[in-house]
């Protein structure tokens, strides 16, 4: 099987929403959150690409990658940025009133 | 005035905002401004209304770029109804709630200007930078003084990313396979989309209007979030999620969606009976309220899945129906003191619009959610799903059990207590609103009528 970019891209995502899905912490469900962007952006960056092509400076006949997922990576890359460091702020101010990040016991109280 | 104001005028205004921080604090200034940075959005929509309604797109490129390459704007039936109906709740509740801090109205404008975008956009990963602006704004508007909503906050904000990063997934798919992002160029290509991109989609969105197995956040999200923060919350941003899939399933995912229709309706109805039950048992007045929600949510799902043009005009009033009688309820519920069901007690100028907010919701004739209810049920009986015609008939009693339950209780009368004018004005406006739109549905009717139209059902 050859592993190129979009297939390693889905995996990524997979591994990362079994990790939000399974683990019971809430760090580690903000690593899933982050290892899910990072397969998005590699299954973006990947659908651009054509065999053999060169980088998207129109001169002459030749062959270009795709440079629009590229361009809209850059939009999403900022995004995830917004999304991780809010869901760090709310971790932080979680743990300052409940003392614990422990999914399990936060559900009690 | 082009169209591109109603996006961009709430965005520049709550910058401004933003700086005036450095200054001293000039409270009648910084109302005013966040009044306007609604109020001029709402004029450049009413402005478009005469060239909708004769049938006309009113198309604005981006930078000029042709559709091809660029992002485009349009506005239609459809977008206007939203956009309409989202900017008048809007400006009452940033009305309700001027008494607030800058931060507050900083991204309540952020979030109205997200809004917008989603309802004018025909560009699919400029519709997700639009959501990622809405709900991240919505994340942090939910964040009260309360310990809870810290919880409530992350929980919404996980299944609010997982949703977003799915819907992103899909444009990667129907970029893959179409080479364009415009919704209108796709859907013109006639290529058939893969199942798993709808299923992607459907996923997405349907986190984000809380259909039955997807709709946990909900009650958590809507009952701690301050009482304006849910009253737009559950009035209008679980619509847009609505919206999204009326704009997408009805052009670029055409045949899966006509494919999955027993699917969806069965989805539909599941969440309608759940719902209902669910708010039944609740004691607490928010989170019932919440919960109705979810029964709405799903009538409105069902009558979208029927498609045919019935039962999308059943929808769109259904969805004018819950945003104006939500609105009203939850800003009710802001001025009640304790909001545990059996301590229920207010004055007179909060049980009345809350009866009313009620009546409506359950569908009484005379009121807006009358009219929704009746186009509903009569497009199930046409399409021969007279079964579900019966279920939101049932579902509707139950629903009078409960609201009008909560309502026997407030019209205890209390001691006094001190409620500004301020926040008075959008509660009677709301609850007269409910009764205006019963009996002259004529105002909004010819718009329903065209955007269920252009939509189009099955042929």
């Amino acid at each position: 099987m050859i592993l190129n970019g979009i297939i390693t891209g889905i995996i990524l995502i997979l591994i990362g929403l079994y990790g939000m899905i399974t683990k019971r912490h809430i760090f580690k469900i903000i690593l899933g959150l982050i290892i899910i962007s990072t397969g998005i952006v590699l299954f973006f960056v990947s659908l651009g690409y054509v065999n053999n092509g060169i980088a998207p400076i129109i001169s002459g006949d030749n062959l270009y990658v795709d440079p629009l997922p590229h361009t809209l990576m850059l939009t999403t890359i900022v995004v995830e940025v917004c999304i991780t460091s809010l869901a760090l702020v709310l971790a932080l101010k979680i743990y300052e009133k409940y003392k614990t990040l422990d999914i399990k016991i936060l559900e009690d109280i | 005035m082009d169209i591109i104001f109603i996006v961009i005028i709430p965005f520049f205004v709550s910058f401004i905002l933003s700086l005036m921080r450095v200054f001293r604090r000039n409270i009648f200034f910084e109302n005013f401004l966040s009044i306007t940075g609604i109020l001029i959005p709402f004029l450049v929509s009413v402005s478009t209304f005469s060239a909708v309604r004769s049938g006309e797109i009113i198309t604005y490129n981006i930078g000029g770029w042709s559709p091809f390459l660029g992002i485009t704007l349009k506005m239609d039936a459809l977008s206007f109804f939203f956009s309409f109906l989202s900017l008048t709740l809007l400006i009452l509740i940033m009305i309700y709630s001027l008494s607030r801090s800058p931060e507050y109205k900083i991204l309540y404008l952020l979030m109205t200007g997200g809004m917008q975008g989603i309802l004018l956009t025909r560009d699919i990963f400029n519709m997700y930078v639009f959501f990622e602006i809405l709900s991240v704004t919505t994340y942090i508007l939910i964040v009260s003084r309360e310990k809870r909503s810290y919880k409530a906050s992350f929980k919404y904000l996980t299944l609010g990313s997982i949703a977003s990063v799915l819907f992103l997934l899909g444009t990667g798919i129907v970029y893959k396979t179409t080479g364009v992002l415009n919704i209108d160029i796709i859907s013109s290509m006639n290529i058939p989309q893969l199942k798993i991109t709808f299923l992607l989609f459907l996923t997405s969105l349907g986190i984000k209007s809380g259909i039955f197995p997807l709709h946990f956040w909900i009650p958590d999200a809507h009952s701690i979030a301050p009482p304006p923060v849910s009253a737009f919350l559950s009035g209008l941003v679980l619509k847009i999620g609505i919206y999204s899939m009326l704009r997408l399933f009805y052009t670029v995912f055409r045949t899966n969606f006509f494919e999955m229709n027993d699917v969806l309706i069965a989805l539909g109805a599941i969440t309608v009976i759940f719902g209902s039950l669910l708010a039944l048992s609740q004691k607490n007045l928010k989170k019932m309220l919440a919960y109705s929600s979810i029964n709405q949510i799903g009538i409105i799902f069902l009558a979208l899945s029927f498609g045919t043009e019935l039962g999308i005009m059943g929808g769109l009033y259904m969805i004018l129906a819950h945003a104006v009688a939500k609105v009203c309820l939850f800003l009710c519920s802001g001025m009640i003191g304790d909001l545990n069901l059996l301590n229920l007690k207010s004055k007179p100028f909060v049980s009345i619009p809350f009866f009313i907010g009620a009546i409506s919701m359950i569908g009484l004739p005379f009121t807006c959610g009358f009219i929704g209810k009746y186009y509903v049920c009569l497009a199930a009986v046409e399409t021969s799903y007279t079964l579900y015609a019966g279920v939101i008939l049932f579902t509707s009693i139950i629903s009078a059990v409960y609201l009008l339950r909560a309502s026997y209780y407030l019209f205890r009368t209390s001691e006094d207590y001190k409620i500004p004018y301020s926040m008075r004005i959008p509660v009677y406006i709301t609850s007269s609103l409910c009764i205006i739109l019963g009996i002259l549905p004529l105002m909004i009717s010819d718009i329903v009528e065209l955007a269920a139209k252009t939509l189009g059902g099955i042929v």
